[in-house]
This record gives C-alpha cells, sequence and structure tokens, in this order.
C-alpha cells in the first residue's frame, strides 16, 4: 500500500518537513507538490511515474475538486490498480495510519476511510474537562 | 503481582507532545502513559492538554509524582504496557534508585539552558544531567540518545 500526498503550492512537501519532524520520516509516503510551474499532465505524469510499482493507492489531496483531487481521481479511473481518493485529511490522521502502514492488508478504500474517520475524530474545538483519569480496577 | 511492564522511559522536557504520543506510543506499542513529574501531577491544565494526545491515540495517561510512581509502580497490571515520561534526568535516576524498573532510557529532548553543553542535535547536558544518567546507567539501565524511532540510537558512553 502506497499514500501519496499531494495539494496546491507546497502542501505536499510542507506536509513531509511536519512528518519528519515527528517521526523522522514514512516509509511508503509520498509528497508530490503541483507547483505553479507545472500544468495537470505533469502532474498526472508523476502519479503515474510515483505509483508503478503498487497496486493499491490511496491520494490524501489537500482540496476538493482541486487539480491536484482530480487527477488522482481521473487515474483511479483509468489504472488498473486498487486506488482511492481522500481530500482534506490532516495530519494526525497521515501520522496514525502512516505508521501502521506495513501492517495493513485491507483495501485502499477502507485505509481511506479509516484516514477520513481519524481525521474528523481530531477536528475540535478544545473544551475544558477535569483530566483526573479513573485508576483501573485491576492495575494503576 | 510480579514486575511492572515497563516498554519505555523517555527524557524529554516536553515531557507528552506529539511526537511522544503519537510517535513514541505507537511505535513501542504502550497502552498507558505514566508522565512522573511533579509539577505536572498539580497543573490541572498540563494534564488536560496532554490527555488530548492520550485520548486521540487510544491510550490510558496517569500523571503522578515521582514519590507516588516508587510508591504505586508494583500495584501495575500484566496488560498494562507502560511508557513512562520523565522531565529530566534527576526524575530518572530518582525513579530508578527508588526500584522502578527502568531498563530502557530513552533520552529525547534536553533544551539548552544556561550551564548546559551541547551532547547531541538535540541535547544539553550539565555535569549534574550526565552524573544522573551515568547512575541510572549502572543500576542495569540501557541509556541511550533517541530523538525518534526511525534514528539508530546512540548509547550514552559515546556521547558524554
Amino acid at each position: 500500500m502506497k499514500l501519496i500526498v499531494t495539494g496546491h503550492g507546497n502542501y505536499a512537501t510542507g506536509i513531509e518537513s511536519t512528518v519528519k519532524l515527528l517521526a523522522g520520516g514514512l516509509a511508503g509516503v509520498s509528497f508530490i507538490d503541483f507547483t505553479g510551474d507545472m500544468d495537470e499532465n505533469s502532474l498526472s505524469k508523476k502519479f503515474t511515474e510515483e505509483i508503478k510499482n503498487d497496486d493499491q493507492v490511496v491520494f490524501i489531496c489537500d482540496l476538493l475538486g482541486g487539480t491536484p483531487f482530480k487527477e488522482a481521481v481521473k487515474l483511479s479511473m483509468s489504472a488498473d490498480k486498487d486506488i482511492s481518493v481522500t481530500c482534506g485529511c490532516n495530519v494526525g490522521s497521515i501520522m496514525e495510519v502512516g505508521l501502521q502502514l506495513s501492517a495493513f492488508d485491507g483495501t485502499s478504500k477502507e485505509l481511506a476511510d479509516k484516514l477520513v474517520s481519524i481525521s474528523q475524530n481530531q477536528t475540535k474545538v478544545f473544551e475544558h474537562k477535569s483530566a483526573e483519569p479513573e485508576p483501573d480496577e485491576d492495575g494503576i | 503481582m510480579g514486575e511492572p511492564n515497563i516498554v519505555l522511559t523517555r527524557i524529554d522536557n516536553r515531557l507528552v507532545h506529539g511526537q511522544v504520543g503519537v510517535v513514541w506510543t505507537s511505535s513501542t506499542g504502550a497502552n498507558l502513559l505514566l508522565v512522573a513529574n511533579d509539577d505536572t501531577a498539580n497543573d490541572p491544565l498540563q494534564q488536560e492538554l496532554m490527555s488530548a494526545t492520550a485520548e486521540s491515540s487510544g491510550v490510558g495517561i496517569r500523571f503522578w509524582t515521582i514519590e507516588k510512581t516508587i510508591n504505586n509502580i508494583h500495584r501495575a497490571s500484566a496488560r498494562q504496557k507502560i511508557f513512562v515520561v520523565v522531565r529530566t534526568p534527576e526524575d530518572a535516576r530518582r525513579l530508578v534508585e527508588g526500584g522502578v524498573p527502568l531498563k530502557n532510557i530513552d533520552i529525547g529532548n534536553m533544551h539548552f539552558s544556561d550551564g548546559k553543553k551541547q551532547v547531541t542535535k538535540y541535547t544539553y547536558m550539565d555535569d549534574k544531567d550526565i552524573a544522573d544518567l551515568k547512575a541510572c546507567a549502572e543500576k542495569g539501565a540501557d541509556v541511550y540518545v533517541q530523538e525518534v524511532p526511525e534514528d539508530k540510537k546512540q548509547p550514552l558512553e559515546e556521547v558524554i
């Protein structure tokens, strides 16, 4: 399974720098920027090149309906591979899924659903509540 | 009850933050974070902030003083895989000398402050820090510097 983070400007390599600082890197996760000097074709070519050795891919795009998203969807329809496309997922979800990627053995759709649900779960307003945890009955 | 299952101890100035809460917790397979720190044990806001990370990682978290940790760690259940986080080498030493079985001590972030010399990219130590770490090693702990799981472990004796 390969994850590809892609978006406008330096979105992808920006997230890459975050991931590097937090985890030192994530095996199986690639980062592809869509910069001002590129067009749809050059982006699509990069995608194709990046996934040539993978049968299962999840695209993690910055924006619903943007060019990286559209090119990823087109590729998912045309390529003879198991490809799913998400948008709007956050760093927390990429870290969590990326760290356990080698142990995952489901479909790209299952992994994509997981990314979205973690992202939704971690998108919130911080609200005060007591942090005093209850000790376990058995143990500490 | 047998010996508590402490999978890793990390010395980190920031205690539980993104790197520790998500990356290290996940790579150690821990299901309980034990923050052993006297200040945090009495600071509800710090506890609340660190609980947010633990909650999203799906692990339990406790905020205990060093003394409480020494007195209670042996009540841990065998299914509890404990990741101990301390702020300073001194606290790690207090735990070890108090009989808490810390087998692996990972030195993470130790920030610069007056009188501390750079030892590795993210660690600054003074003579007392080094003496405390050596004391932990002499008690049998494997003490090393490792910022993130992908990095190679640098044994204490190689960096000081």
